[in-house]
């Protein structure tokens, strides 16, 4: 992919004196890197649980959801401001996440996956069509538009343009530090016990219900996060959307096994979001390969992408999901070894 | 006749073809050990192609939802050819993951071709009411329709040789292989009379519901509650589940309508089963 955007990106974030918009791309391309650090930290959450858990979910679009439409309720409701709404979102949940983790920490991962999906789709019909005129204001979602700059110590107001893109840094570096603190501490070891052998793990002491139940409201925590600073970003939080299977529990699931697979390394939802993040924006926002100079203004291509682009992304995403669990379960990460497997020679086997 | 009964009429009607797409999922988990997620897409798909054949050849709604069912087979084979049958069984849960990616691929390109100009399913013309008591025609005869291809489904597999290699396949891969089954040819054909059961339900169902590209999740949660609620390889208990939550679905929505109560309630079914016999889904390799 082209490095230029991720260069320029950092730049500009860098000078403060530049203006809030690069010269080049403009939005589209902070809209890239916004949904890149937004794929990140839900990668990193989706490890926690999928990868050190050893039991995939599908149903992070729950917490994330809980994160988007609890900031956009908070404001529009509550006067309450974003900044602060988006902690207090993520609080609600990681309580959701505790107590899924508590209530499922019995089961095995295939049970647990289809769970976890149940409760998405629950919050997305509850959210959707919630008691009285829309509990998150319907279908329609409820508008962030109005978001305040963030007050920096009562003394700087940074404007919400160029404070969100930061925040958005901000999360998804905390969610690798958070997710390889897990990964390396207590709460790692005792889900990899219970990945590994569950009767044991409870002979030892360690019990399922309070790792899973920790790692999951850890998880669903940075989601929640993860959910109001994009809602925050663009500016809605619809429910259909914010608690969506297709549209963020399996990219979130995605992002982490095309890095790197079913393996612990944390930079593999990097890699996987260093890939999805492009290929989305390409296809929501074709006028960045416009401005990119990818292609140009009368191309056929741009049209197609312009009217067909957001169908695309679902299929783009459920075919990478498939070719990743039939070819390369261990993600991309993994190429290079492989391929260096294939060509040294075949070691004497084995008696 | 009441609001309220009349909702919980039309949920247990619509429980007939809830029944079919269960028994298909459970067959397509039976033979193959696959949660199968794009089950529901297969439903959505199955109404689109009716609508289409429906526009193009100008059939009665009830034989194009019947000739939709050919296609729908073919659909099924293919997936159960290309996909199914590479799944890793020992790691069931990666399987979920790939039958959900592949859910995203079957509604992106149902929402696709709807985007360029393949028709809708559309509710049906003929909404004239039966006996006056405010039941649409096409439910009741989509019932109808369903419990007779129902009672097919369960003579093919008691009656019938091939029929009887497909419940040997789901109950033992190995043992049918040993006494000369062919276990992946009838395993593909298995998950083709599945989807081709899914679409056909599918086809009934949107004569009187609203049938999207994004309606795949709903129907696979009815057919996950179908497989949980009704004893494996049961069709007789497959169409009692799936009338049972079409009952489920009708009395939530009619204590509390112009919400998404029914659909509510079925989720939450659904995850009460899962919790309490999680043993349903996970197929021992």
């Amino acid at each position: 992919m082209v490095s230029l955007p991720w260069q320029a990106g950092l730049a500009m974030l860098a000078d403060t004196s530049a203006p809030a918009h690069l010269e080049l791309g403009g939005v589209a391309l902070i809209d890239g890197g916004v949904l890149f650090c937004v794929l990140v930290a839900l990668g990193q959450a989706w490890r926690m649980v999928g990868v050190l858990g050893g039991r995939p979910s599908l149903g992070h679009a729950a917490f994330f959801g809980v994160g988007a439409c609890g900031t956009s309720l908070l404001l529009a409701r509550a006067g309450v401001s974003p900044w602060i709404g988006l902690w207090l979102a993520a609080g609600v949940a990681a309580l959701v996440g505790a107590g899924v983790g508590l209530v499922t920490a019995r089961l095995r991962a295939p049970a647990f996956a289809l769970c976890t999906l149940i409760v998405a789709e629950l919050l997305r019909n509850a959210a959707s069509f919630g008691p009285g005129p829309g509990l998150a204001g319907g279908a329609e979602g409820l508008s962030l538009r109005t978001a305040p700059p963030l007050e920096l110590f009562w003394l700087v107001a940074v404007p919400a343009e160029r404070a969100v893109p930061g925040a958005a840094l901000a999360l998804a570096v905390g969610a690798i530090a958070l997710t390889r603190a897990v990964a390396q501490g207590r709460l790692g070891l005792g889900l990899a016990a219970l990945a590994d052998d569950v009767e044991a793990a409870r002979a030892v002491g360690i019990s399922p219900a309070r790792y899973h139940g920790a790692a999951l409201a850890l998880s669903a925590a940075v989601a929640g996060l993860a959910g109001g600073l994009h809602a925050l970003h663009t500016g809605s939080a619809t429910p259909g959307t914010a608690f969506g299977l297709a549209t963020v529990s399996l990219p979130a699931a995605l992002a982490c096994l095309l890095g790197g697979g079913t393996s612990a390394g944390p930079a593999g939802p990097i890699l996987g979001a260093l890939i999805l993040a492009p290929l989305h924006t390409a296809l929501t926002a074709p006028r960045t390969l416009l401005q990119l100079g990818l292609l140009s203004p009368g191309a056929p291509a741009l049209a197609l992408l312009e009217r067909h682009g957001g169908s695309l992304v679902p299929v783009l995403d459920g075919l990478l999901l498939v070719a990743v669990v039939l070819f390369l379960p261990q993600g991309l990460a993994s190429l290079p070894g492989r391929l260096r497997r294939r060509q040294e020679p075949t070691a004497a086997p084995a008696a | 006749m009441s609001a309220f009964v009349e909702s919980v009429l039309r949920g247990l009607l619509a429980g007939g073809p809830y029944a079919l797409v269960g028994v298909g999922f459970a067959l397509t988990y039976g033979v193959t050990g696959v949660v199968q997620l794009a089950h529901g897409e297969l439903v959505t798909l199955g109404a689109f192609t009716a609508a289409l054949l429906l526009s193009l050849l100008h059939l009665d709604p009830l034989l194009s939802a019947l000739a939709a069912a050919p296609s729908l087979f073919v659909v099924g084979a293919l997936v159960h050819r290309l996909a199914l049958r590479r799944l890793p069984r020992a790691r069931p849960e990666l399987a979920l993951l790939a039958t959900g990616g592949l859910a995203l691929v079957v509604a992106g390109l149902t929402a696709l071709a709807r985007d360029l100009g393949a028709p809708a399913p559309g509710r049906s013309p003929t909404s004239l009411e039966l006996l006056g008591t405010g039941i649409p025609r096409p439910l009741a005869v989509g019932f109808a329709a369903a419990l007779l291809i129902a009672g097919a489904v369960h003579l093919f597999l008691r009656r019938t040789d091939l029929g009887r290699a497909v419940r040997a396949t789901a109950q033992d891969a190995e043992a049918a292989q040993l006494l000369g089954v062919d276990v992946q040819l009838t395993a593909t054909v298995a998950v083709g009379l599945a989807a081709a059961l899914a679409g056909t339900a599918g086809a009934l169902l949107a004569g009187t519901h609203v049938v999207t590209p994004a309606s795949g999740m709903g129907f696979t949660a009815r057919a996950l509650a179908v497989l949980l609620l009704a004893r494996p390889g049961s069709v007789p208990g497959g169409v009692v589940a799936g009338l049972a939550v079409g009952l489920l679905e009708g009395v939530a929505s009619g204590l509390a309508p112009e919400t998404a109560a029914g659909e509510v309630a079925v989720l939450a079914l659904v995850l009460s089963l899962l919790l309490l016999r999680p043993a349903r889904v996970a197929a021992e390799a």
